[in-house]
């Protein structure tokens, strides 16, 4: 098939630049570990509050890991335990989050954080959390009538 | 395939078209992936 | 070149009875379109925190009414219309038989619609279009909705069959290119529902009936994500056969090369499907690998997007410099810049570019992360469907109507069209840009009014929020002006002749390599593709499931 001669440049421009940015992405992912979050971690979501580590929400130190804190969230129409968490500036966060119910959102407004949770399934991100000041969470996706009502903060203190 | 010894029609606005909507792309591409690295 | 109101003879028309057919598709059509575009009015009203619902309506309700109506009845029902005209057009009148099945399939979906829609209206299934079990609706709401898929199939083997039968009598041709990519649009439809009516059948309904207690919740989100992302290519291919097909005719030119455009379309088929974990990078349960492999998918779907980019502006280029156009650039002024069948499609092309742009970012693996479910998303499929295709759908009405209803576009009606489509593009640019805006800030899509505790963040959101009621506010008008106009090219305008344009291939162009039609090779890649994208992921969630989930109703 004959192709105009600018039509293979523009092909070739185009094409290359997404494979750029699948480069970019993929080395993020694949060789940094910045991957979306997709935690294969199985509960039964109508024992939640039986089972560690969710029969103990909140802000938990750890050490010798990869990261100082963990947080724990447990999510049900339409609230998040805890209702707000303090989490020091600078230091590694492991966000461990489920569902008692339907679907939920885990969204920190303004940053990175942003997940699906869904009955069955933990959810989890690892961040540093590089930003002083308070951060509302709240559910992204439709979940019931009370579903904009649906919050917590994060407050990330010097 | 036939070998036609045609010249192509000119299609200088075309490319400067599409070269927009590439740099469009690109610009707008790398903004928002600034924000992802910028953002915890 | 042709003027709107020349009445020319020797146009091919499509016949009485297959414009009845497509002319009752195109009535539901502009139905759904008033009704829905009512309940986007009053959802920008809502958020902006100016206005509450009467009547114990609720905020989720006509949410679920203006996606059901918007996403799935208006498109589909102008496709529909569309398509049977066209194929009739290029391919020849219906058989009876052809047209019988026709009817049956809108008769189908048309009952889905109503049992649907009365379920949505009695606050049974504000569920979203969606439908994110395990947030269970009536099991009339599914099965409406099953009907709605199954009719379009029945529909859709109307026109695939003309297909056929135009093959067998012309065998070694190229079919008439705009039949042709109808049956592309259909064959990628019929392959990405299956997962919706599975879903459906297997996991909605028996689990609504009480029949089941539980609902495997990430394999029903799959197998809804596998129809969402071709469901928003069975949106566009119709608005990219008018680019490539009718544009070129309007402007008075050429079609660039028949090849490239069954080439990109051909792309989309293989392409569009395998790729719906891009809607799901930010869920647990699917190994970010699988992710990666189905954003890899993703990025080749933007490729025969910009093949028709080129094709395009070169079809506009040709045709200007023919047309005694120097320079650059100037075969732009040489456009029919006062022809509404030309400028409303045209707009429509243009808001694909930031469009495009940002559905590539949505797709590109964790950055998704930014933006999954922020109002942001509303924002780029309201420059997707309901600017770029709606425009290009608009802007086909104004012929495809007055050619099956016998009347003629005036030209106070055609000046009308232009100011419908400069009205659409303000009212979209304030409402889209600020959605694009405040998602970015964080704020969700699909929510309610709400001030999160005070929180100082979604305060900053009000401003735009209101930006989004004056701007939705400004794009209702724009229904009004619409409507108006189909009003007229329905009952009032005056008889006459209107063509059906279908552009000719340039004498530059080369011939069509048959393979392009050969469906069993791309058949054959297209499922190959699926069961590589998705047999292990599928498997591995299955294998792995937790226990299911019993049905809510928290609305
Ligand atoms: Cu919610
Ligand atoms: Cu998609």
């Amino acid at each position: 098939m004959h192709i105009h001669k600018y039509e293979k440049w523009w092909l070739t421009l185009g094409a290359t630049s997404l494979v750029v940015f699948l480069i970019i992405v993929g080395i993020s992912a694949f060789h940094y570990g910045s991957h979306p979050p997709s935690a294969k971690v199985y509960i039964d979501p109508e024992r939640v509050d039986e089972i560690a580590p969710f029969n103990n929400p909140g802000v938990h130190k750890v050490e010798g890991k990869d990261w100082d804190y963990e947080v724990v969230f447990v999510a049900s129409a339409f609230y998040y335990n805890p209702p707000e968490i303090e989490v020091p500036f600078g230091s590694t966060v492991k966000f461990i989050a489920t569902t008692k119910d339907v679907v939920h959102g885990f969204q920190v407004a303004g940053t990175n954080i942003n997940m699906m949770l869904e009955p069955g399934y933990v959810s989890e991100y690892v961040t540093t959390v590089d930003k002083a000041g308070e951060f509302l969470i709240l559910c992204n996706e439709y979940c019931g009538v009370g579903h904009s009502t649906m919050t917590s903060m994060l407050k990330v203190v010097e | 395939m036939s070998k036609k010894q045609e010249k192509e029609p000119e299609l200088k606005g075309t490319l400067y078209s599409v070269l927009f909507i590439g740099t469009f792309i690109l610009v707008t591409w790398f903004m928002a992936f600034y924000l992802f690295i910028d953002r915890f | 070149m042709t003027t709107v109101t020349e009445k020319a003879k020797g146009f091919i028309q499509v016949d009485k009875r297959d414009a009845k057919l497509a002319l009752a598709h195109i009535y539901v059509a502009f139905i759904a379109l008033f009704i829905g575009g009512l309940c986007g009015l009053l959802q920008v009203l809502v958020r902006s925190g100016q206005f509450t619902l009467p009547w114990g309506i609720t905020y989720y309700q006509i949410l679920t009414v203006h996606g059901v109506l918007l996403g799935l009845i208006l498109t589909t029902y102008f496709i529909f219309g569309f398509q049977i005209a066209a194929v009739s057009r290029t391919a020849g009148t219906l058989t009876d038989k052809q047209r019988s099945i026709g009817w049956i399939g809108f008769w189908t979906m048309t009952a889905g619609t109503v049992a649907a829609s009365i379920m949505v209206l009695l606050n049974e299934a504000s569920v979203l279009y969606t439908f994110y079990a395990p947030l269970q609706a009536h099991w009339i709401f599914y099965v409406g909705m099953a009907l709605v898929v199954v009719g379009s199939w029945i529909g859709g083997i109307a026109q695939i069959m003309k297909y056929v039968e135009w093959r067998k009598a012309n065998p070694g041709q190229p079919s008439p290119l705009i039949t042709f990519m109808v049956v592309v649009n259909l064959a990628m439809w019929i392959i990405c529902s299956l997962g919706v009516a599975v879903e459906v059948v297997f996991q909605l309904i028996p689990w609504s009936l009480g029949w089941v207690d539980k609902i495997d919740v990430l394999l029903s989100r799959t197998l809804f994500w596998y129809f969402g992302h071709p469901l928003v290519y069975f949106w566009l291919l119709p608005a990219y056969m008018v680019w490539y097909v009718v544009i070129p005719k309007i402007i008075g030119g050429k079609i660039f090369s028949d090849a490239l455009a069954r080439l990109s379309f051909m792309l989309f088929l293989i392409f569009s499907i395998p790729v719906g974990f891009h809607h799901q990078l930010t869920e647990p349960g699917i190994d970010s690998f699988w992710k990666y492999l189905q954003v890899v998918l993703t990025m080749m779907v933007v490729i025969p997007s910009l093949l028709t980019a080129f094709s395009l502006f070169a079809s506009f280029e040709i045709r200007g410099r023919e047309l005694g156009a120097k320079g650059v650039f100037g075969w732009f002024k040489k456009l029919p810049w006062k022809d509404a069948r030309f400028v409303v499609p045209f707009i429509g092309m243009a808001a694909f570019i930031p469009a495009g742009a940002g559905g590539i970012i949505n797709a590109s693996h964790q950055m998704n992360q930014i933006i999954h479910n922020t109002i942001w998303v509303t924002g780029h499929f309201h420059l997707t469907l309901a600017t770029t295709v709606v425009l290009t759908f608009f802007g086909a009405a104004y012929w495809l109507i007055p050619h099956l209803t016998g009347r003629i576009l005036t030209k106070q009606m055609n000046h009308l069209a232009i100011i419908q489509a400069i009205v659409w593009t303000v009212g979209m640019s304030i409402m889209s840009g600020a959605m694009h805006i405040v998602g970015l800030f964080g704020a969700p899509r699909r929510s309610d009014f709400s001030t999160y505790g005070g929180s100082e963040q979604a305060a900053d959101w009000i401003p735009y929020q209101i930006a989004q009621a004056v701007g939705g506010t400004i794009l209702f008008i724009g229904i009004i002006l619409v409507l108006y106009i189909v009003a007229h090219l329905l009952w009032f305008a005056p008889k006459g002749k209107t063509e059906f344009p279908i552009g000719e291939v340039s004498e530059h162009a080369e011939k069509t390599p048959m393979v392009l039609e050969n469906w069993k090779i791309w058949l054959t890649i297209c499922i190959l593709l699926i069961l590589f994208a998705y047999t292990i992921p599928v498997i591995d969630m299955i294998q792995n499931a937790p226990p299911g989930s019993k049905g809510y109703k928290l609305w």
